[in-house]
This record gives C-alpha cells, structure tokens and sequence, in this order.
C-alpha cells in the first residue's frame, strides 16, 4: 500500500514543472507557516500604520472660533527644550504663583529623557493649544491642545483597547452617546482633564464643554485658508502665537473708557500673530496687529492710516548714545489735528494749551501752531549720552528759514533770554531761557527744561539743559562717530523694522522702557537683556511691533532665582545635605529641624522642644537625617522629617556631644562616659563605658571606625570600632586644650588622627602612633580644627590664615582676603571633583574657596557663613552653593 | 497701558518732548563722571561724622567739621556746568550734614531739591530713609537698578538702628566688598559691634546693654544671671526674683562669689570689677550647683598628686585659690584660655563675654 502511494507522488512530481519542483524544494511547509506567522502581522501592523497615517483630520478644525489666545509650534520638542535651561524660566517657577509647578519643572529640566532618542522622535510633532477665556471672569482661562501624531497614532487609535492594561487609577475611560462618543479622563480629585486620542491627533482639555464644542459639527472647516496660515505660520520664530485681540481687548478694558475705545480698531475677524523666541543671550517678539481704521471709533484713527519711513535721526545719532527714543507720525500739525479730540478729554492739557497759544499771540505775535508747527517736519527724538543724566531732544526741521524767523522773534523777545551763550570745545551753543508759562505746558508733558542750550546740525535741531552734551554730540558728528556702528546698537537692531513709527533703544543702565516693570514677571524676564530695541511700524491696515533685546554684559548677581530665603530663627551656621543631593537640613534657635527640598523649594520643619543636634547618614537611603534630642531621644527622618517606623527611640541616655553617623549606625557618648549606638531599624546599645572622659565634641569618623576626644588639657583620642576601643590602653595624646573634632582619615594605606590645639600645636598621628616631626608648633592661636584634602591637612588660624601642613611636617598659610580675625571662623572641606575644595569664613558674612594649594576658587567668595553645601538647585546639571548666612537667610549661588 | 496710550497720542500734539514718556530716563552714576574722586572724599568726610553721630562720640572736631563740609559742597554747586545727577548728590549730602547735626528742617528741605534732580540717586534714597520717609531701604534694594555698595551700607545702618544686629552685621560685609576700603575704617567699629551681638535677642534692651559693657561689675553679673539664666540659680533662689542688692547678699551668703578652696584673696563688693577669676569662680560654683556628685576640688587635687606638679595654665599656679574653678570652666567649654596657654586671670571680663559664658550649654 504504501509504495502504491509513494509511485503516484513520484508520477505527479514528475509531471510539475521544474521551476514549481525547485520552489518546493527550497521553501518547506515549516518555513512556509513561520513566515505566514510572521508576515501576517507585520503586514497588518504595516497597513494599520498606512491607515493611521492616510486616515488624517485637520486639527485646526477641533478648536471652537472663540478662543483668545492660539499657540502653534512645529515641534514640540524643539520649541520647549530650549526653553527649559533659560534663566527666565528659573525666574517664572520661583514665582509664587507657579511654585506649585516648581518640581515638575525641575524635575523635566534635570531628567535624562530630554536627550532620549525615543523622546525626542516622539515629540517631534506639531503641537496647538488655546486658551478660552471665561465670559463670568475674564482672568479664568479653560484651554485646549492637540499633537499631531501622525503615523504613531496607530497606537494612540487602540486607547479604548489598551486602557484597561494601564493601572492608571486616576484615568477613567469615559463612553457617552454625545459626539465624542468615547474619552479618557483624568481626575486628582480637585481638577479633570480630558484627553481623546481622534485620528491622528490627540486633544488635551480641562473643559468638558470645550470637548463637546470640538466634536460638533458647527464647528468644521470654519477655518479659512487665510486663518489656517495666519494661526499656524512658524517662519518667524520657535513659537507661533495668535491673539484674538479684539476678544482680548474688549474682555480686558471694560473698565476703562478711553482703552475701550480702541478694540473698535481690529477687526473681528482678524488674528494678532506674535512670534517669539528666547535663550541666555537675546530674546525676540514680533507681533503684527491688524487695525481697521474706517470701521472705528477711535479718535485719533487718523495716525494709524500712514506708513512708517526710515527714521534719518537714528543715523545721525552719536555713537556714544545709551539710549533714544525716536518718533515719526508724520507732520506735527497733523499730528496736532489728530490728537485734539484726545486732548479735549484732559481738561488742564487743554487749558494749559489754550493757555500758551493767547500767551504767544500776545508777546511774540505767533500762535503756538507758527511757534512749534510752521519749521517742523515729522522726526523728534530724545536721546541720553554716557556720562551726563541730562536727555538731548531733537526736532527735524522742515524749513530752516522759517525757523531762523521764528527764533529771532523768541530772542529778541524780553521774555526769552538768550544771553547765556556758552562756548565750549569751539562750539557756540546759544541758551534758550523759556518763560514760566511755557515751561509750565512742558511740565504737563513730563518735561523739565527751564533753559535750554541748542544747536541745529544737518536739518535737525538739538536741546539740552547740560551744554556739554551738544558738544559731545557736535564733536562726534565731526569725527563721524555714530551709533549705528556700535557693535551694541547693531546687535539689538538687528531684527527689529528698518521702516518704523516708534523706534526705541535702550540699556537698562540708563533708562527704563514703559513696558518694563521689575515687579511683574515679565519686567524681571525682560530685566536679564539689558539692551533693547523696540520698534513699532505703522503700515497701512497692521501695527508691526518688534522687540529683541540681547545681553550684552550680564552684571547680574549670581544669587539663584527664589533665593535667598528668609529664615524665622537663629541658626548654628551648619547646613547639612541628603547623599541625593536634593533636600538641605539646618536648625532653627537649636529646637527646630528644618529641610527644604531643592526642587519644589518646600520647606519642612520639626520642633524638637529640649533642643538637638543633627547629622546626614554616610548611607545613601531615604531616611538619611539624624536628630538626637538632649534628653537623648533619636530620630532618623527623611527629607520631609518624617520618622522612620520604630523610630523616634528614646534612650533616656543624656548625650554629652552631637551624634556621628558610620555605617548607618548613630553614635554618641554621654556625660558619665558611655558609649550608645542607635542602629537604623530603631535598636540602640549601650556598648561600653570609659571613666574620667569628657567627650564634648562630636565624635569623628573613618570608615567604620569612629573616634572620641576627650578634651581637656591633657586631651586624648580613642578609636572604637566594632563595639570595642581600638586604643582604650593607649589613646592618642593631645597635650593642650582645644576646639572641635579631630581630623580622621585613610591616606596612603594609614590612618590618619589630626589635632590643632588652641595654642597652635598640631598633633598628628598616623596608626596610632605619633608622626615623626609632630607636635608641630605653629605661632598663632586657633578655635577650629583641622581638615584634609588632596594629602594635606588644613587648619584655619584665629589670626584669618588658613594653613596648610603635609604629613612630612611642612606648612604653608595664606591670609584669608580682607580678613583680620576668624575666631568664630569656620573651615570645611568638600571632597568632590566638581565642587572639592576648602572653604572658610573669618569673622564676616563671606564665604571663601580655595584650592588644595591655597590657590583662591573663581566663584568666590559669596555671601554666607559656616558649612557650605553644593547642588544643582536650578537644574541646569550644574552645581550651586548653598550657603547660611549671618541675616538669618539661605542663599543659593550659581557657580560660573 | 492707560498711561502709555495717552501718552502715545500725546506725542502728536506736542513736539519731541513727549518721547521721554516711551523711556524713563535714569541718572548717571556719580561714580562715572570727573566728580567720583571729590565725591568720595567728601562722602567718607560724612561718613566719619556720621558714625560719631551714630555711636555718639561727638566731642572733637565734630562741631568745626560741619561748616568745612558744607562750604566745599557749596563751592562745587557753583560751578557752572554740572550734571544733575552731580547736584542731587551733593545736595543730599548737605541734607545729611545738616541732618547729623540736628536740623531736620533743612535736611528735608535739601532732600526736596536733591529730588527734583534726581529721585534715585543713592544719597539721596539715603537721606530720604534718614528723614523718615524711606522706611526699608532693604526694599529700595529689591530693585536690581538700585542696588549698590552705599545702599547696602545704609541697609546695615538701618538694621543697626532697629538692633537687628545679625542682618546688620551681613549687610555690612556685603557692602564693605563693594565698597571703598575706606568705608570699611569708617563703619567698622559699628560692624562690629553689629557682630559681637549679632546672636543677642534684639528686643531685650537691658541685656543689650549689659553685652555692650566693657567691664562689669560682680552685682551687674548677678543680675543678669539671675535674668538670663536664672534656672542655674533656683537651688539657692527658689525661683525668686531679686533685686541687686538682696541677690548679692543672698550669693555672698551662699557663697558663691567664694573660691571652692575656701581661700579669699579680698573682700568683693557689688561693685568690684569681674575679673576672668573672679568670673571662672562664680561660674564654676554655679556649675557645682547643679552636678552635685561633682569633686570640686578635683583638679587640685589630681595635679597636686603629681610626682612633679606643674599647671597646665601658665599664667595660672596651682596653689591658687582659684586653680579649679579656672581649669574647671575651661575643660568644660564654659570659658576659654585668652592664647591657649594663657588665662589673663586678672583681666576684666566684658559683658559679652560673660554672657557667651553663661549661656554655654554647658553651664
């Protein structure tokens, strides 16, 4: 039977063709169901991808027309990442209005995912967001976002499917009969967001109505062409922004009449669009702001129907101007024409005009419009030069003959004294005395210039109260020195409107913009580019207003933004620091631990009423604060200063010193001379007992060994490891009292014991036997105890020297800077790569640095007193100082 | 925005002049013009007179100062070209003379003008918080276009004043970075007075007082025992509250003004001059008080048995009434030897430096 059948597969496999036979060989069923396994799939997923990429929505259409604000960006990514290191933003979280945003910030800013591939492939996307204001209150904001996820939103397309393997226990997913038909919605109890993944895109919103509004059909395609480029158009900076500013305007000014007025200028449909980009060196806005003219009611419209020249004053301007502020709106007489309906508004404007207009008639026979109007043509700038307060005016002239009339009529007038002519540098500048009723209508405008020098150069008069200005001006022309050559001036300029009605320049040395106002946040982000230019462009139909301001020289302080903080109590000048280095610890009037976690900047605090001391743990762990009370009860808290379980221990063992910390585990010694250790999970020993000590100072450590002083004139040192002193038979000696702890470490395979005596004897043994060349006497007095870094011992003198003395019995000092005495000094060392160093204070509120060979650190000195500790505060992944300070305040310093 | 688009429309009708609304021009720094060196020399000349007026040393030569001070200002307003930000400085500076030496009147009436020159000049912030209607300079010093040595100078006089003594004495290291060393001689011995209290509580004058005291007597060290830690003191008070006289009878009586060798070398009034002895004595029979198992006789007695008794103190000898009460508080961190090897047994003991004793946390 079966050869029968092996004969007739034989024959049909004979008949095949030989191609079909050869396939058949090489492919076999095995392989042929693998592939089918794996092809199928890959297919599938490939052509779900396709459709999620093909299967596409507008989102532009989801946003509900009324928003006031729209913000496009092409990148998510590549917009907001360089945002994050800027110090503006350092300065927005620090706010108290964003503190609650703080961690989150810091946490992003700090994260390593900001330079994953994955992450930034991802959020590579074109991103909007709205806001929507509220119609009961105008400064409540509901807002709406979407990211386009294009092809990736293959995944976002199965939320329904993938829901419910998430575990997020916030989320729910929400399924309704309403034209959403289905979302996710997060809720922490206090606010809901609602999230719905839709084609390629994914809405974000915390209103429930705006979701709705979105997925209803009135909404679609109300965008037109025109709208679509004006809300998404990115060639001008990271971040597109568009303003609904009639919305905006009318929402805003209801209060005010006159500002009211002017949201009849834009059209309704029409959008502001301001661009914008910012780093460390400049920043830049551009906002272009339709006007309609003929359809408002604004009274002085008229102005805005023209269109901005090149102002010729900015190139006339000498190169040694701080600052100017430069005007073209056309003919002052029409300008005149167009302001009077404002100025009737100001009845004591109007009167003082009145007023100074029969006053001219009546002395100089001229009206105030042949005074002022008759030789003047569109340009008047006020500019202020290096080194002198006083503002220079400038006025174009339009007919210098006439001019030359008018100001031989106000000479020869006995009201106008021009007697006062001054000479200077070859220079004659003749001096205007202005009568009083004419200086009074400049008082009206802010404007203070009793008697006024002039001089007239190339169809431009100048004014100053100070000659030596003209002559400034007169002598730079001459030597053809002018500002539009100053690398400052073409910095800030570059970006701004060559053609402009408004150009302004300025350096915040000198003058303010009214826009900058240090109190609100954007005065103190705009407050970091000192030198500006601001120019606004009227062209028929649309107000082009530009503003870029760069740093030019950053005399900024280096104190972080949200620092210094203010302290309630007295502290002991000793800052201590979590092993993650991300929460701070100090005591407040030696009763209250207080912690501030460096991210959120949310301060702790623990009042501990029979008062305390403190030490970090050498272990890294959350728990990582010692607290031992007077009365000897221990804590270990972490950086909120909660306890850990089975803590606090009371040990009803009155310590006679601070605790130290080796291995996990807290010792102290008590006034009869015991020995007690606290271990980490809550068990404390009395270990042993040596008589006649006095063990004032806080134990030292080396590793796991941990050292005791007794003090006293005859001083000793004990080592105790492992439950046992090493040395109770043979302490170490210190033959003369003093302060503070002694100085232990490994080095060179020995172990080290330093001792600096009040008198200046320093002591240093090396396994517990003294060093050759050692006691070494040193001519100075000393109330703090030795360090070690780098191979070398440092002792800090009260004498304000800091010395230095190798194991071989060497020694070196340097006098701190400006510093007579530091008998209340502090010396401290880091040892770390980045921020090792030794750091003291004398007896002032200033904290030095300095290398291991006594070289002075860049960064110093800043202001502070005690124990310095080091972190990245802001998150930039650089390291900051950390620093208390004699007014009671903690400081973070940046560190260049 | 009211402001800016009045003033904008404003522009069109009235010339140039309405430009300066755009952009609220700041004076120049004193310090950048050809003044800085008259200027400053002037500026400590008020300075020098300032901090006599403010620690009340105003006996030599303070009289005389003022009108050379006030003619040098009055020939530099006479020159004919001067910036304003020039005048307003030396027109805030004649204020300040005219306000150290009491006329209040004028010095507002010099701030007036100095005003209309300039508002933010820093003398002239100065002599506005002097006259009382500046009343935080430290807020002035909020504004980052404020901020400078003199400024911080003044917000450390200011601190000072409302014995804030710890801000005080920071700010005054701040401002002596920043400033001409100068300053620093002038203002210095005000620091550091700043500093020396700087751990004191501002609000209790009377030991403010006794902290500024050079010497002391032994009734002013009773009774600010008794106040500041009179707990040490209740074994022999009951916690009641003495005045000076009957405290003194009641140590005297209890003999805690005794030395614990029972060797007097004096009779000691209330009003006796402390010495470092004298104080170590009293603060050492305080200490015995309160650790009762305590030998106080103990150092004594361990050197004494020495085959070749010698003091650790070198000024100091073991047969002295005072040995154990002198070593005693000195190995217990309640005093301290003046250069390590030295008590100075015999020096008068300063307020502050009783009171850093006292309030020991071994006491």
């Amino acid at each position: 039977m079966d050869e029968l059948e092996n004969k007739e597969k034989y024959d049909l496999e004979e008949e095949l063709p030989n191609s079909v036979q050869h396939a058949k060989r090489k492919v076999p069923l095995f392989f042929r169901i693998l592939l089918s396994v794996f092809f199928v799939p890959v297919f599938i997923i490939a052509a779900w991808f396709a459709f999620s990429f093909f299967n596409r929505t507008n989102d532009l259409n989801l946003y509900p027309k009324s928003f006031d604000v729209f913000v496009h960006a092409e990148s998510v990514y590549d917009s907001l990442n360089p945002l994050l290191d800027l110090k503006s933003c350092d300065i927005l979280f620090a706010e108290k209005q964003f503190s609650q945003f703080r961690k989150a910030f810091m946490d992003i800013k700090s994260s390593d995912l900001r330079n994953n591939g994955a992450v930034k492939f991802v959020l590579r996307r074109k991103v909007n967001f709205a806001l929507y204001g509220s119609e009961d209150n105008p400064s409540q904001f509901d807002y709406m976002a979407t990211l386009d996820l294009s092809y990736l939103s293959a995944l976002s397309r199965l939320y329904r499917i993938v829901f419910p393997f998430l575990g997020v226990k916030e989320m729910s997913l929400v399924e309704e009969s309403s034209s959403v038909r289905s979302y996710l919605k997060f809720s922490d109890g206090v606010n809901d967001i609602f999230i719905k993944p839709h084609k390629n895109v994914v809405l974000v919103t915390n209103s429930k109505t705006l979701l709705e509004k979105a997925f209803s059909s009135v909404n679609e395609n109300e965008y037109s062409r025109e709208d679509e480029s004006t809300l998404t158009d990115s060639s001008r900076g990271d971040i597109h922004i568009c303003v609904n500013s009639r919305n905006f305007i009318k929402k805003n000014t209801e209060k005010d009449e006159f500002l009211r007025n002017l949201h009849t200028l834009i059209p309704a449909e029409k959008y502001t669009s301001l661009d914008f980009s910012i780093n460390d060196s400049e920043i830049n806005l551009k906002a272009d702001v339709p006007v309609d003219v003929a359809g408002s009611s604004f009274e002085a419209k008229k102005v805005l129907e023209k269109y901005s020249e090149v102002p010729v004053i900015v190139q006339k301007l000498p190169s040694k101007t701080q600052y100017y502020t430069v005007l073209d709106f056309g003919p002052f007489w029409e300008l005149r024409d167009n302001a009077f309906p404002l100025l009737e508004k100001d009845k004591k404007m109007l009167d003082s005009w009145k007023k100074a207009d029969s006053l001219c008639k009546t002395f100089f026979s001229l009206s105030l419009d042949d005074l002022v109007f008759s030789w003047t043509k569109n340009e008047c700038a006020v500019f202020g030069i290096e080194g002198s307060s006083d503002p220079v005016f400038a006025l174009q002239i339009s007919d210098e003959k006439k001019r030359a009339e008018v100001f031989d009529i106000l000479e020869s007038s006995i009201l106008i004294n021009n007697n006062t002519s001054l000479i200077l540098n070859g220079t004659r500048l003749p001096c205007l005395e202005l009568p009083s009723f004419l200086t009074g209508l400049l008082s009206c405008f802010g404007v203070n210039l009793p008697s006024a020098y002039y001089f007239i150069n190339d169809s431009f008069i100048y004014f100053s109260i100070s000659p030596q200005n003209l002559s400034v001006l007169n002598s730079e022309i001459k030597d053809k020195k002018f500002l539009v050559n100053n690398e400052s001036w073409k910095s800030a300029s570059k970006k701004g409107h060559s053609k402009s009605s408004v150009n302004m320049y300025y350096d915040l040395e000198r003058s303010v913009p009214f826009f900058i106002n240090s109190k609100t946040i954007a005065g103190k982000i705009l407050n970091l580019y000192n030198i500006g230019n601001m120019t606004l462009n009227v062209d028929k139909g649309c107000l082009k207003i530009s503003l870029h301001a760069v740093v030019i020289e950053n005399k900024n302080t280096k104190i972080i933004p949200g620092f210094p903080i203010s302290l309630e109590g007295k502290t002991d000048y000793a800052l201590s620091i979590s092993s993650d280095r991300k929460t701070v610890f100090w005591i407040e009037n030696s009763v209250k631990v207080c912690s501030l976690e460096l991210d959120s900047l949310e301060k702790h605090e623990l009042e501990i009423s029979d008062g305390c001391s403190m030490c970090v743990s050498d272990e890294k762990g959350e728990y990582c604060l010692w607290v031992l009370s007077k009365s000897g009860t221990a804590y270990l808290l972490n950086g909120k200063l909660e306890c850990r379980k089975n803590f606090p221990v009371i040990t009803n063992m009155q310590p006679s010193c601070d605790c130290a910390v080796s291995r996990g585990t807290a010792y102290f010694a008590t006034n009869d001379g015991k020995i007690i250790s606290v271990g980490k999970n809550g068990e404390f020993k009395d270990l042993c007992t040596i008589d006649d000590v006095k063990i004032k100072s806080r134990p030292s450590v080396c590793g796991d060994t941990v050292y005791f002083y007794s003090r006293g004139f005859e001083g000793l040192v004990y080592a105790f490891k492992n439950g046992e002193f090493m040395n109770l038979e043979n302490p170490m000696i210190i033959d003369g009292i003093g302060f503070g702890s002694p100085c232990c470490v490994s080095h060179d395979s020995k172990t080290y014991t330093a001792f600096m005596t009040q008198s200046g004897l320093f002591f240093l043994y090396a396994d517990n036997e003294i060093v050759e060349n050692f006691p070494l006497q040193l001519d100075d007095t000393f109330h703090t105890n030795a360090v070690f870094k780098d191979g070398a011992f440092f002792v800090l003198s009260d004498s304000a020297v800091v010395y230095k003395i190798m194991t071989d019995g060497a020694f070196f000092g340097v006098k701190i800077p400006d510093s007579s005495t530091a008998v209340s000094g502090f010396i401290s060392v880091k040892n770390d790569s980045t921020y090792g160093g030794i750091y003291v204070c004398a007896d002032k509120n200033i904290l030095y640095g300095f290398d291991s060979s006594l070289e002075l650190l860049g960064s110093f000195p800043v202001a502070g007193f005690g124990e310095p500790q080091f972190a990245d505060v802001n998150g930039d992944r650089k390291i900051d100082c950390l620093t208390l300070s004699i007014d009671r305040k903690l400081n973070a310093w940046s560190l260049k | 925005m009211k402001r800016f688009f009045y003033f904008l429309m404003l522009f069109f009708s009235f010339a140039f002049f309405s430009c300066m609304t755009l952009q609220k021009d700041l004076a120049i720094d004193v310090d950048e013009t050809e003044y800085q060196g008259s200027m400053l020399e002037l500026e400590l000349r008020i300075a020098h007179l300032d901090v006599l007026a403010i620690t009340g040393n105003t006996e030599s030569g303070f009289a005389v100062e003022k009108n050379a001070i006030l003619k040098t200002i009055d020939e530099s307003l006479a020159s004919p070209v001067i910036d304003k930000s020039v005048e307003a400085r030396f027109l805030a500076l004649r204020g300040r003379t005219f306000l150290i030496y009491g006329d209040r009147v004028s010095a507002k009436k010099m701030l007036r003008e100095a005003e209309k020159k300039s508002m933010n000049d820093t003398q002239v912030l100065i002599l506005k918080r002097r006259v009382g209607e500046l009343s935080i300079v430290s807020e002035v010093s909020e504004n980052p276009s404020l901020k400078s040595g003199l400024l911080f100078l003044e917000s450390a006089v200011e601190h000072y004043e409302k014995n804030d003594y710890a801000e005080s004495a920071g700010m005054f290291d701040v401002a002596f970075t920043l400033l001409d060393p100068a300053y620093k001689a002038e203002y210095g011995i005000i620091r550091d007075k700043a500093w020396l209290l700087k751990d004191s509580d501002s609000s209790d004058v009377d030991t403010l007082s006794f902290m500024e005291k050079t010497s002391v007597t032994v009734s002013d060290m009773l009774c600010i025992t008794q106040k500041a830690k009179g707990n040490v003191l209740v074994s022999v008070t009951g916690g009641k509250k003495l005045k000076a006289k009957p405290l003194f009878r009641m140590m005297s009586e209890k003999k805690l003004l005794e030395s614990v060798s029972g060797h007097d070398d004096g009779k000691i009034s209330a009003d006796t001059a402390v010495t470092k002895k004298l104080c170590a004595r009293f603060l050492w029979n305080v200490y015995s008080l309160n650790h009762a198992e305590l030998d106080r006789n103990m150092y004594s007695k361990k050197y004494a048995s020495r085959a070749n008794p010698k003091s650790p103190i070198r000024d100091l000898d073991i047969s002295d009434a005072d040995f154990d009460a002198v070593v005693g508080t000195v190995e217990n961190e309640i005093m301290e030897l003046s250069d390590g090897v030295n008590f100075s047994p015999d020096k008068n003991v300063s307020g502050k430096e009783f009171y850093d004793s006292l309030m020991s946390g071994e006491l």
